[in-house]
Parts: structure tokens; sequence; C-alpha cells
């Protein structure tokens, strides 16, 4: 979906990016990680053309951007910022339909569209005619990832996008990102300094520091085998492995072997997190894994769910 | 519904001024004798050398016209001063625009005499720079109130500079900018009086003319339509502002 090749940035003096080369595949969802200031939105914000590199080249669906029409270009890619930046003059349901309107898509299929979008990420139709001031901020970024959503992109760049919400509004958005990109199969780049975020929602990580992208694997891969110090001390340093029990589910760790009666049951699908707090509540260095319909498929141990943060 | 009658009750103060201006200048002939037993030792105590009717709508056409130009160029300027390629600018625009309207406009009026003769087009051009002022600034502080979170989201999904100057700075600058030309309108109704000190027709006329000549009546005459006419229009502006959306 995405080459960046060779791209440095370099603001009155302070070098945003040195020399940065990654490539991001088609249905990625692709989280930037580093802390603040290394250069992350630059990034991102080459991107879509938002800013031009000193020097590199940038290709978006095998073309270079440089040669595109950048309006064009930004229409066909979703946007989502900190800030969200709805347009505060108009209704949220104006909002959702910034983009096709600027496509000039016709009403019939703008108003299709919207309804689609409001019943993909479970909007309160009521909320439809109202101004975003008289929104909460987790409704807010809502409309603002309906609006990036809504002339069908199959690429979206999110910067910070959650970073500013309460916890529950953050943790549900996560989930319908999640859940949106399961189902699409668009491609998602994302910017976070929140750790446990990026490594909950990424299938690539990429780290970076000082301009520079200093590793880039699966969440997994990168926990187990950090580059160097900083990525180890970055992401948690010894208690990074806990995160994993975020990501890892049950399913990946667990073995065919036949459960005993006696063991407390979990989901396929639950986390390792809430494996091993079963475990700890219940005493129980084994768990009897089953599937929606109650028949048990298989055993976890416990030190399954240490081996499984070294796959 | 409290909205719709304050809109209502906006609407009837608008039109009871407007219908009073009316009747005062064509009725104004009808003040003679109250006039007379005012001021006894006048000789004659209503302007008669141009009709009130004649002198207000030569008063409201130098006021349009002024007002025209100046929103156009106050607007003008504001939008180009703060497009990329014009931001250089910006400083310079608003300190002209703040610091220019502590500038007398009787001096901007001596200024453009010996350019431009007198008559009207003096006038013209010093109500026209001189109301300018106050339209700059409002369109100065209106695009720099727009959210930069919405201009950055904007040209993320692709507005082009122009839609988006179009569609989200202007509509949301807007009631700053309708705050600006109603002081420039109003600053204008005033000044324009000094008009007639070059030679053009308005309501200051009578009141010049009435100060030259010791002739108290015909400056209360001036003063009284020129006061009415500013609440008028002041009033509409109240109705246009009010049906503006506030976000
Ligand atoms: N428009 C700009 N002008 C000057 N410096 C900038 C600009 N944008 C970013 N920078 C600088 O570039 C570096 C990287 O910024 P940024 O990409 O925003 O970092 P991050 O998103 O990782 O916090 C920082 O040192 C920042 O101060
Ligand atoms: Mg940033």
């Amino acid at each position: 979906m995405i080459q960046i090749d060779h791209v440095s940035k370099t603001f009155a003096g302070t070098q945003a990016l040195a020399d940065c080369t990654l490539t991001i595949d088609d249905g990625a969802f692709f989280v930037l990680i580093g802390p603040s200031g290394c250069g992350k939105s630059t990034l991102l914000r080459t991107i879509n053309g938002l800013i031009a590199p000193d020097t590199g080249t940038i290709r978006v669906r095998g073309k270079d951007i440089a040669t595109e029409d950048p309006e064009r270009l930004r229409q066909s890619i979703g946007y989502v910022i900190q800030s969200v930046g709805l347009f505060p003059h108009w209704t949220v349901a104006a909002n959702i339909a910034a983009v096709p309107q600027l496509m000039r898509w016709d009403k019939g299929k703008i108003a299709r569209r919207v309804d689609e979008i409001v019943a993909l990420l479970r909007i309160d139709p009521a909320l439809l005619p109202r101004y975003p001031h008289q929104l909460s901020g987790g409704q807010r970024q809502r409309i603002g990832v309906a609006r990036a959503l809504a002339a069908g992109p199959d690429l979206i760049l999110m910067d910070e996008p959650f970073s500013a919400l309460d916890p529950v509004s953050r943790v549900e958005l996560q989930a319908e990102m999640r859940r949106v990109h399961a189902e699409s199969k668009t491609t998602i780049v994302m910017v976070t300094h929140d750790v446990g975020e990026a490594l909950s929602l990424a299938t690539t990580l990429a780290i970076m520091r000082a301009g520079r992208i200093i590793q880039i694997g699966t969440p997994a891969a990168v926990v187990g085998a950090p580059a160097d110090d900083f990525v180890a001390q970055f992401l948690g340093g010894p208690e990074r492995f806990l995160h994993l029990l975020d990501v890892l589910s049950v399913g990946a760790a667990m073995s065919a072997e036949p459960p005993s009666g006696a063991m407390p049951r979990i989901a396929t699908s639950a986390s390792l997190r809430a494996a091993l707090s079963l475990m700890m509540a219940e005493g129980a260095q084994a768990l009897a894994v089953g599937d929606g319909d109650g028949a048990s498929v298989g055993t976890l141990r416990l030190d399954a769910i240490v081996a499984a943060s070294h796959a | 519904m409290p909205e719709r009658s304050g809109r209502r009750g906006r609407l009837a103060a608008a039109g009871a001024f407007s219908l009073a201006l009316i009747a005062l200048v064509v009725a104004m002939p009808a003040f003679r004798p109250g006039l007379h037993q005012l001021f006894p030792e006048l000789r004659e105590p209503i302007y008669a050398r141009a009709s009130f009717v004649t002198l207000t709508i030569a008063h409201l056409q130098l006021v349009a016209i002024a007002t025209g130009f100046a929103a156009a160029a106050g607007i003008a300027i504001g939008i180009a001063v703060t497009r990329e390629a014009g931001r250089a600018f910006a400083p310079l625009a608003r300190t002209v625009g703040t610091i220019g309207q502590t500038f007398p406009p009787v001096a901007v009026l001596a200024l453009a005499v010996p350019l431009l003769g007198y008559g009207s087009a003096p006038t013209l051009a010093a109500l026209s720079i001189y109301a300018a002022l106050p339209v700059l600034e409002a369109t100065l502080s209106g695009l720099g109130a727009v959210p930069a979170d919405a201009r950055d989201a904007a040209k993320g999904l692709g507005f082009s500079a122009w839609t988006m100057l179009w569609v989200i700075e202007l509509p949301l600058a807007w009631p700053l900018m309708l705050t600006g030309l109603r002081n420039a309108t109003i600053i204008n109704v005033g000044t324009a009086t000094i008009g007639s000190s070059v030679g053009a027709l308005s309501l200051g006329s009578p009141i010049l003319e009435g100060l030259s000549a010791s002739n108290p009546a015909f400056v209360i005459e001036g003063a009284v339509v020129v006061a009415l006419l500013a609440i008028t229009i002041d009033r509409w502006f109240d109705v246009l502002e009010d049906m503006t959306p506030v976000i």
C-alpha cells in the first residue's frame, strides 16, 4: 500500500525525519510509536502530502505521490487527528458527509452512505442533526472517525486519535477500530505514544526515535527481541511482556490435550491476561478451553502462557 | 418560543425607527411653527437649500457607496494576508487596521482634498479608507478565530484552499465580520456629515450652515436626522446579526 523510500525532512534546523525507509502492506494495522517529538506526526503527514519531504519518495498504491493531485490523493485517504477538528458550524450529518460532498456524490448516495457509516460505527442517529459542541469528547472522535471512513478509503491515517479521550471512550473506540479493520481490510496507519494501545492494535509495529525507524515487526516479535536497550525500555522494560498478555488470545497458546473435569473454563477468544487472572483467582495451573457452544476443545497451561510470549 | 419573539421584537424596533425617520424627514417643514417659538430671533428656522428628503438620500448614498468600497477592500485585504502567500503582510495589516482607527477622519478628509478636489470624491475616499479599517480588523479577527484543528482536518481530508475558505473559514468568520461592517457603517453615518465641509451634499450641510450662520435650529435638524438614521441602521444590523446562526 505504501512505500517510503529514504525520506528525510528538516524544519529550520530540526531534523524531524532522518532517512526513513519502510513498507506498509495492504490490510496492515500499522502503528508508529516513539517518544514525543521523534517525528511520528511528520512521517504520517508525508503520506498524504501535508508535508513534503526534503529528499526521498513516497509511493501510495504504487504511485509516487509527488506526481499526484494532492487534493484527490487526500480525498482517497482517511485522516483522523487527536483534536478531531469537526467543522463547528456543520451538523454531525454534514460533517460525516464532508468528503463525499467534496467528491460530488449525488444526494441519495451520500444519504445512504451516511446511514451505513452510522450503523457501522454504532452512532446514535439522534446525534445526526446536532452540532459538534453538543457532543462529548468520545462522541466527537467517533464522528471524526466516521468522517474519515465516509468515502470508503482503503487507507486511513490516524494521529494519536484516542490520546485525549477518557479511558472508557478510548477502549470503546479502539475496539471499533479493531472491528472496522478486521471487517473491511482497510489499511490503517496510526501514530500513538501509548505502548498498550500500540501493542493491542498493531499487526505491525514501528518504533521511532529522533527521526529514525529503529525497529519494525509484529508486537510479539518486537517485545520478544527488542533491537536495543532503548526499545526494550520504551516498551516497558522487563514488564513489557505483560502488554503481550492483552494481545495474545487463549487460542494461540492452548494445547489440544483434553482437559480434566475439575479445571476452570475459559473461552478460546479470551486474552491471556484474562486467563492468567482466572488462574490466579482459582489457584489453578491449567484451564479447560471451551468453544462458544460449551464443548471443551483443549487445555491451557501456565507454562504455555510463558512460552507464548516467545512464539 | 422566546427566540421567535426576540426576533419579532427586533424587527418591530427596526421598522418603527424606519417609519419615524421617514416621517421626520418628509414632515420637516411642519416643525416650522414649533421651531419659530423655540428660536423667535431666527428669520428662517427650517433649512431650505435642499429638502431633508434630498439630503437624507444623498447622505445614504455616500454611506452606502463608501461602506461598499470599505467592505470590499477590508475583506479582500483580510483574506489576502491570511493566505499562505500573503502571511508575511499580516502583522502590517493588523497594525494599520488598529492604529489607523485612531487617526481622526477629518485629517483623512484634509489629505484627500488636495488629491481629489472638492465634492463627493474626497468624501467617498476618506469614508472608504476610514471604514475599511474596522472591516479589516474584524475580518482578521474572524479568520484568526477559525479553529486550527478544523483547518488541519479540512486540508487533510482533501479540501482545496478555495473550498476551505468558502465553506469553512468565511462562514465561521462571518459573525465577527458582520460586527465590523456594522461599526464601519455607523461610523460612516456620522462621519459623512463632515463631507459637507468639502462641498459634498449630506445631512452635514444644514449643520455646517447652521454653525457658520449662527442658526442653532439648522444644527439641531441635521443632527437629529443623522442620529435617527444611525439608530435605524443599527437596528437593521441587529436584525441581520440575529439571523446569523451563532455556533
Ligand atoms: N511545522 C514545524 N515547524 C518546525 N518544527 C517542526 C514542525 N513540525 C514538527 N517540527 C519538529 O519536528 C520534530 C518532530 O515533530 P513531530 O513529527 O510532530 O513529532 P511527534 O509527532 O513524534 O511528537 C519535533 O522536534 C518538532 O518540534
Ligand atoms: Mg505528534
